[in-house]
């Protein structure tokens, strides 16, 4: 069947397409869309423009609600709401093993096997009127739940970052600290909060958005002399400054603690590796999420105290049913600075 | 109950084709019926179907259904000579079943690129105003010419749409305006190219959904052209 779908053909340029949709699983209408930093990177052409030329046309968003139509299996009834999955496993994986296979990692899974696609990375993304899609990769959104299930994607890097730290409420240290006071480390800290039951220490910068870490102890990112230390620290700062503060973890680590980093930066980073020798530290990087991450996001929005606090992530709600709405949100997004998302609500 | 009544009772001698319809032609493995059919059938908000289709491509549409794995489709009425008995006989098809506050959303099948917005918004329209109709504003400025070759007047752009389909009624009225037509004597029947222009006759405020000039009627053989470049695109 014939459906539209927005993509980007250069920076800033979006074009409409007709797909002729196969329906060979589950055909599923996208209906919330929030737009992440990866997609605003792709928008405002802040790659290598030889790097857009290889993606271009693509889709764009991967963080993504929608709507089973039709489900051949007949698993999932039609009307039922899912989180869609961006992470696609490779075309060519047959099953067996090659050298690199991270199968069977339970740290790593399928997504971190170098073939595995993304949405709206090396794949299409969710900016369409209809999809057809495997049932791996939709997880059903249960019925408390409402449009902030369009940061379940958020949720499970959160779940996805404690789970390759190896922890869980069984073993949660008495705190943990996460750099980085924007969306990515307040989902972060929350998720801690809420899964391993510990103190979580925030530090940032913006006194304005620390403010709203009303579930954690907050620390000014220039004044940490009263942070407690600690045996596992999160970076979720992003971009360059990501380096000044997993510097500043390395030196708050204990012997042997661990250091998780989640943020993105453009350039190489400077590291304290003396320190990290000294100290025997670990670090770990993470940064996408699979199946049972989706999961356990979900099992957390059921929470209702987590559930408003994700709910204050959510700025507004824009009905876009042409294109120029769809460029108004894009434009909207790249120049805020506010903690939260302005998210769409699709219908093509 | 929302009910689609999916017209597919032309000859395409637009196309001067001879050996099927327009809406039986095959777009990249698929008859364009059925890429039609399948937006209905996708709907959660239409309950049923029926097709209104020329009577010897009846077994053909009948195995395509089942190949394409089309379940809303419910009747398939026998086209008339004109779409006004094509529409009158899809009316007497679903009458069983339709109360007169049902609804029914009338659609060319010969435009295959619909989508679910037009659809959803031509329920909430119908459900506002009794009768809708699908619209596109006219960008083009439209010449009115009674010769053919000499201009007459340029009507107001800002005034002046496109009109589409579907056209969607509640049934209650649509059945009267047709009731009613058919009552008179054929000669005093006025000319009609649609049902919008029928029930408007009978005094019926009708709605605007708007429509998307991607909704296209393929008619001729440059609409086909269109369409199939359209979908290459995005293959």
């Amino acid at each position: 069947m014939f459906a539209k779908s927005y993509k980007i053909t250069e920076p800033k340029r979006f074009e409409i397409f007709v797909e002729d949709i196969q329906n060979k699983d589950v055909l599923v209408r996208p209906e919330y869309l929030a737009v992440c930093k990866a997609d605003i990177r792709y928008y405002l052409g802040n790659r290598s423009l030889n790097v857009l030329k290889r993606k271009f046309p693509m889709s764009l968003i991967h963080e993504a609600t929608g709507v089973v139509v039709k489900d051949k299996s007949g698993k999932l009834a039609p009307g039922q709401r899912v989180v869609m999955l961006p992470c696609r496993k490779a075309d060519e994986c047959d099953g067996t093993k090659c050298d690199e296979c991270v199968r069977d990692n339970p740290h790593l899974l399928d997504n971190y096997c170098p073939e595995s696609k993304f949405c709206s990375s090396n794949f299409d993304g969710f900016s369409k009127e209809l999809m057809d899609i495997s049932t791996d990769y939709l997880v059903p959104i249960p019925d408390e739940v409402g449009p902030e299930a369009v940061f379940s994607e958020l949720i499970s890097v959160g779940c996805c970052a404690l789970r390759r730290a190896g922890l869980d409420k069984s073993n949660a240290p008495k705190n943990i600290a996460v750099w980085g006071d924007g969306i990515m480390g307040y989902i972060i800290a929350l998720v801690a909060k809420y899964s391993l039951e510990c103190d979580v220490d925030v530090i940032g910068l913006s006194k304005e958005k620390l403010a709203e870490f009303d579930f954690a102890n907050i620390y000014y990112a220039n004044d940490i002399e009263d942070l407690p230390r600690m045996t596992v620290a999160i970076e979720a700062v992003g971009g360059n400054p990501s380096g000044s503060a997993a510097n500043q973890a390395i030196d708050k680590l204990y012997s042997g603690g661990k250091l998780i980093l989640c943020g993105v930066a453009n350039d190489n980073i400077p590291l304290n590796t003396r320190m990290v020798l000294e100290h025997g530290l670990s670090i770990r990087g993470t940064t996408r999420s699979t199946r049972c991450d989706f999961e356990q996001a979900l099992e957390l929005l059921k929470i209702e105290g987590f559930r408003e606090r994700v709910l204050k992530l959510l700025l507004s709600t824009v009905e876009v049913d042409d294109i120029k709405k769809y460029y108004a949100v894009f434009e909207k997004e790249s120049k805020s600075t506010a903690l939260g998302k302005n998210i769409m609500k699709i219908s093509f | 109950m929302n009910i689609a009544v999916v017209l597919a009772g032309g000859s395409g001698s637009r196309m001067g084709m001879v050996d099927r319809p327009k809406q039986f032609i095959d777009i990249y493995g698929k008859p364009v019926i059925i890429h039609t059919l399948e937006a209905f059938e996708i709907n959660e908000k239409i309950d049923a179907i029926c097709v209104v289709c020329v009577k010897e491509w009846q077994d053909d549409l009948a195995l395509w259904l089942k190949e394409y794995d089309i379940r809303k489709v419910r009747w398939i009425a026998n086209a008339g000579a004109s779409r006004q008995e094509s529409s009158l006989n899809a009316l007497d098809a679903v009458k069983d079943v339709c109360g007169d506050d049902d609804y029914v959303i009338i659609h060319d099948a010969a435009r295959p690129l619909i989508s679910q917005k037009i659809i959803n918004d031509n329920i909430v329209k119908v459900r506002e105003y009794g009768a809708c109709d699908t619209v596109v504003p006219a960008h083009d400025t439209i010449i009115r010419s009674v010769d053919g070759e000499s201009l007459e007047s340029i009507p107001a752009r800002k005034e002046l749409y496109m009109g589409q389909t579907p056209q969607s009624f509640k049934y209650s009225i649509v059945r009267k305006a047709y009731d009613d037509y058919f009552a008179l004597p054929e000669n005093e029947r006025p000319e009609m190219t649609d049902d919008c222009g029928l029930v408007l006759a009978a005094g019926v405020k009708i709605g605007m959904a708007m429509g998307d000039k991607l909704n296209m009627k393929i008619t001729t053989m440059e609409d086909l052209l269109l369409v199939k470049s359209i979908v290459r695109t995005g293959r």
